[in-house]
C-alpha cells in the first residue's frame, strides 16, 4: 500500500484498534494532509 | 513461572482411575523442554494448559489438539478439574486459569495486573493474549498453513473496514441529523417568506370573502325579488281564472268543435306570448338607460288578455317591440366597438379551449406556465371584461327575444282573425265561448307554480336572514346594494348569471381558503422541524462533513481490495497458481518476503540461513546471501523449525503462549532457533509461556531460559 493513510489504517486495524479511535486517528491525518496540499 | 495442579478421572468400566501430577513437577520454568515416556502426563500438562487458556474458542488450531482437548471436557468416560498460575518475567502480571469442579464446565481466567484483577473472556484473552499450541507435523503442509492464515487476517480485517464503515457512516448519519447551521439558515428563509404569504393570502382573502358576501345579498335579493313578483303574478292570474269560472258556472257549454280548436290554438299563442313578454320586461329592466325607462312602464302597461276580447294583439306591442329594437340596437352598436369586448372574446374563446387541458403538466412554449398557471392568468384578464361581455350577450338576445316577439304577434293576430270569423258563426247560433278543460289544467300549473315559487322564496329569504337582513327590508337593501359602485358591473346579469356568478365566487373562497390552510400547515411543520433543529446539538465534525464522506470512500475502497482482490490473490498463491497480473505479481512477491521475515532462519545441511522470501508457488526458499533452496529439499526436522519460528514471529505485539508438542523429528540443532526465539521474546516482554514436549526414554526437565 503506497498511501500513508491507508498503511496506518490497516496498522491500527491489525493491533485491534477501537473504531473510535481509528475514526480520530483518520480524522487528524486527513487534516494534516490538506494542511500539505495547502 | 508455572504453577498447576489437575484431576483427572478416568472410567475404564472395569475400573476407575485418577490421574494427578507425578513425573513432571508442579512447578515448571516459563521457558522449558519437557522430555518423557508415553502417559508421563506430558501432552496432559499442554492439553490443559490449552484448554485454561480457552483453546478451545481459538479460530485457528490444530484439529487433533483440539480433538484432545474437547475430550478432556466433553466426554463422559473422564472428568476435569484444574487450576494453574503463570507469572511474568517481570512479575507484575499473573494469570489463573481454573476449572474448580468436575462438574461445572466453566473455565475463568483471571489477569492480575499489578494486582489488579480482571476476568478474561474467551474473546478478551485471545485479544490480549496470542496462545500458540501445535504439532509440528509435515512442515511443508504447514507453511501453507501460514499462508491460510494470511487468508483469515484478510478476511478479518476485511469485517474490521466494515465494522469502522459502519462507524463512520453512522457519524456521517448523525451530521445530516443533527444541528446544520445552515439547514437552519434555509428554513428560517423559508418560514419568514411562508409568513409573508400567509399575512398577504389572509388580506386577499378577506377581500374576497368581502366580495362573495356584497354580491351574495345582491343576488339572493334579486333573486328573492323576482321570485317573489313572479309568485305574485301567477296568483293574481290564478284568481282571475278563479273569478271567470264562477261567472260562465251557469252558462250553458255549448260551442262547435272547430271554435273550441281554434281558441285552444289561439289561447296557446297569447299565453306564450305573456311568459315571454314578461321575461322581457326582467330584462328591459335591467338593461334600458335611465333615459329610456319610459318605455317600460308602457310595456308593463300592454295587456295581452285583451287580444280576446279585440281579436287583435295590441298594436301598441309591435310598435313598443319596433321601437325598443331600435334603441337596444344603438346600445349594441357602441359596445360592440370597444376593444375590450374584442378582448373579452379571445379571453373567453382562449379560456374555453385551454380548460380541457387543465390538469395536464405540459408546460406553454413562450409562456413558461404550465396550462393550470396559465389559464389562472387568463381568468384574471377576463374577470375584468367580463361585465362588457356579458351585457354584450345579454343584448344581443334581447334583440332576438324582441324579433321572435314580432313573429309570434303576426302569428297571432291570423289566428285571432279566424276565432274571430268562427266566433261570429256561432253567435248567429246561439252558442257562447266558454273556457274548456285546458283552462282546468292551466289552474293546476298556476297553482303549481304559485307553490314552487313560494318555497324557492322562502329559501332566498333564508339566506338573507342568515346575513340579518329582514323579509320586509329585502327591497329597500337591493336598491341600496343596486347603486353600489362594487355591484355596477353585475346589474346586467340575469338571474341564472348571477347564481352561476356566485357559485364561481364561493368556489374561488373555498380555493383560497384551502390554499391558506396549505400555507398555515406548511409554515407549522416548518416552524416545529426548526425548533427540533434548533434543539439538537451540533455534531463536534459538522463543518468536517467532506473529509468525512472522503474517509468513508477511502475504507470502501480497502474494504473492497481486502474483500475481494487480495482474497482472490491469497487463493491463487493456496492453490499454487502464478500471478497473472502485474499487481497480483506484486502481490506474491509481497507474501513470499512476508513469509521470509515470519520464518526468520533456517538450517539446511549442516548451514544456518538468514530466509529473505518463501515462495510457496515456485516451491522455493531465498535465502539473504541469494541461495535458492527448493522446499522439497528441506529436511522434515528443518522444516518444521522453519514453520514454528513462522508461528512465533508475530507482530501484533500480544505476549505469545507457546506450546509445541512431538517435535520428534527435530534434532538439537534444528531446535536451537526456536529457543533462540524464545529467549528473545521472552526478554522483551513478548513471551509469557514456552513449552516444547518431546517423547523420551525418561522424564527430563531442562530450563531454557
Amino acid at each position: 500500500m503506497k498511501d500513508d493513510i491507508d498503511r496506518e489504517l490497516i496498522k491500527m486495524i491489525s493491533r485491534d484498534v477501537d473504531n473510535e479511535k481509528m475514526f480520530e486517528v483518520l480524522m487528524k491525518l486527513v487534516t494534516k494532509r490538506s494542511e500539505k496540499d495547502d | 513461572m508455572i504453577e498447576y495442579d489437575y484431576t483427572l478421572e478416568r472410567d475404564y468400566l472395569d475400573e476407575k482411575r485418577t490421574f494427578v501430577p507425578a513425573d513432571i513437577p508442579k512447578s515448571l520454568e516459563s521457558l522449558v523442554y519437557i522430555e518423557g515416556p508415553n502417559s508421563s502426563g506430558k501432552s496432559t500438562l499442554l492439553n490443559i494448559l490449552a484448554l485454561g487458556f480457552h483453546g478451545l474458542k481459538k479460530e485457528r488450531l490444530n484439529p487433533a489438539l483440539r480433538d484432545k482437548m474437547s475430550d478432556l471436557v466433553n466426554s463422559d468416560h473422564q472428568k476435569l478439574k484444574f487450576e494453574f498460575r503463570i507469572k511474568n518475567r517481570d512479575g507484575d502480571t499473573v494469570l489463573v486459569s481454573s476449572k474448580s469442579s468436575f462438574d461445572n464446565r466453566e473455565i475463568i481466567v483471571k489477569e492480575y495486573v499489578k494486582g489488579k484483577e480482571t476476568i478474561l473472556t474467551p474473546d478478551l484473552l485471545h485479544r490480549k493474549y496470542n496462545l500458540i499450541y501445535d504439532i509440528p507435523d509435515n512442515p511443508t503442509d504447514r507453511l501453507n498453513q501460514l499462508v491460510i492464515e494470511i487468508r483469515e487476517t484478510q478476511r478479518a480485517y476485511y469485517n474490521r473496514l466494515g465494522s469502522l464503515r459502519n462507524h463512520v457512516r453512522s457519524a456521517i448519519n448523525e451530521i445530516k441529523g443533527g444541528r446544520d447551521p445552515k439547514r437552519i439558515a434555509v428554513l428560517g428563509e423559508s418560514i419568514r417568506r411562508t409568513k409573508a404569504e400567509v399575512e398577504a393570502a389572509v388580506a386577499d382573502q378577506r377581500v374576497e370573502e368581502e366580495s362573495l358576501d356584497l354580491i351574495e345579498r345582491y343576488t339572493f335579493s334579486q333573486l328573492y325579488v323576482s321570485t317573489v313578483d313572479g309568485r305574485d303574478s301567477a296568483s293574481c292570474e290564478l284568481e282571475a281564472m278563479e273569478k271567470m269560472e264562477k261567472k260562465t258556472k251557469n252558462q250553458i257549454r255549448k260551442v262547435s268543435n272547430e271554435y273550441q280548436s281554434q281558441y285552444r290554438t289561439v289561447r296557446t299563442l297569447v299565453d306564450d306570448m305573456i311568459e315571454k313578454k314578461k321575461e322581457i320586461s326582467s330584462q328591459l329592466a335591467r338593461t334600458l338607460l335611465k333615459d329610456d325607462k319610459h318605455h317600460l312602464k308602457v310595456w308593463d302597461r300592454i295587456d295581452l288578455q285583451a287580444s280576446y276580447d279585440d281579436f287583435e294583439v295590441s298594436e301598441l306591442l309591435d310598435t313598443e317591440t319596433i321601437a325598443l329594437q331600435r334603441i337596444l340596437h344603438e346600445m349594441s352598436k357602441e359596445s360592440s366597438n370597444t376593444k375590450e369586448l374584442a378582448e373579452a372574446k379571445v379571453l373567453s374563446d382562449l379560456i374555453g379551449f385551454l380548460d380541457h387541458y387543465r390538469n395536464s403538466d405540459v408546460v406553454l412554449p413562450g409562456v413558461g406556465q404550465t396550462v393550470d398557471g396559465f389559464l389562472s392568468i387568463l381568468e384574471e384578464h377576463y374577470n375584468r371584461f367580463k361585465a362588457t361581455k356579458v351585457k354584450s350577450d345579454n343584448l344581443t338576445g334581447l334583440m332576438n327575444e324582441l324579433t321572435a316577439l314580432r313573429g309570434s304577434i303576426r302569428y297571432a293576430n291570423t289566428e285571432l282573425a279566424k276565432l274571430k270569423e268562427l266566433k261570429a258563426v256561432n253567435t248567429e247560433n246561439g252558442q257562447v265561448d266558454l273556457a274548456d278543460e285546458q283552462d282546468a289544467h292551466k289552474k293546476e300549473l298556476l297553482e303549481t307554480k304559485v307553490k314552487s315559487l313560494s318555497e324557492i322564496a322562502q329559501s332566498y329569504m333564508i339566506e338573507m336572514r342568515k346575513k340579518g337582513v329582514r323579509e320586509d327590508a329585502i327591497a329597500a337593501g337591493l336598491d341600496e346594494l343596486a347603486v353600489n359602485v362594487a355591484i355596477k358591473p353585475y346589474r346586467v346579469y340575469s338571474n341564472q348569471q348571477l347564481k352561476e356568478l356566485v357559485n364561481s365566487l364561493r368556489m374561488k373562497v373555498i380555493a383560497g381558503a384551502n390554499s391558506l390552510k396549505d400555507k398555515i400547515n406548511a409554515l407549522t411543520i416548518h416552524t416545529s422541524e426548526l425548533k427540533r433543529l434548533e434543539s439538537l446539538e451540533q455534531h463536534r465534525y459538522t463543518e468536517r462533513l467532506p473529509d468525512l464522506e472522503s474517509i468513508l470512500k477511502r475504507i470502501q475502497r480497502l474494504e473492497n481490495q481486502m474483500g475481494v482482490e487480495y482474497d482472490n490473490n491469497i487463493s491463487s498463491i493456496i492453490n499454487k497458481k502464478a500471478g497473472s497480473s502485474e499487481p497480483e505479481k506484486a502481490y506474491q512477491v509481497e507474501v513470499a518476503k512476508y513469509l521470509g521475515r515470519k520464518v526468520g532462519f533456517i538450517r539446511h545441511i549442516h548451514d544456518e540461513y538468514t530466509v529473505s522470501k518463501i515462495d510457496l508457488v515456485a516451491g522455493n526458499i531465498v535465502t539473504h546471501s541469494g541461495k535458492r533452496i527448493r522446499l522439497t529439499d528441506m529436511g522434515t526436522g528443518q522444516g518444521q523449525s522453519a514453520y514454528l519460528s513462522g508461528l512465533l514471529n508475530t507482530e501484533d505485539g500480544r505476549p505469545i503462549i507457546a506450546l509445541f508438542d512431538e517435535i520428534a523429528m527435530m534434532d538439537e540443532k534444528s531446535m536451537e532457533p526456536i529457543y533462540k526465539k524464545f529467549r528473545d521474546l521472552h526478554k522483551k516482554g513478548r513471551l509469557l509461556v514456552g513449552i516444547v514436549v518431546q517423547k523420551g526414554e525418561s522424564v527430563r526437565i531442562i530450563s531454557k531460559a
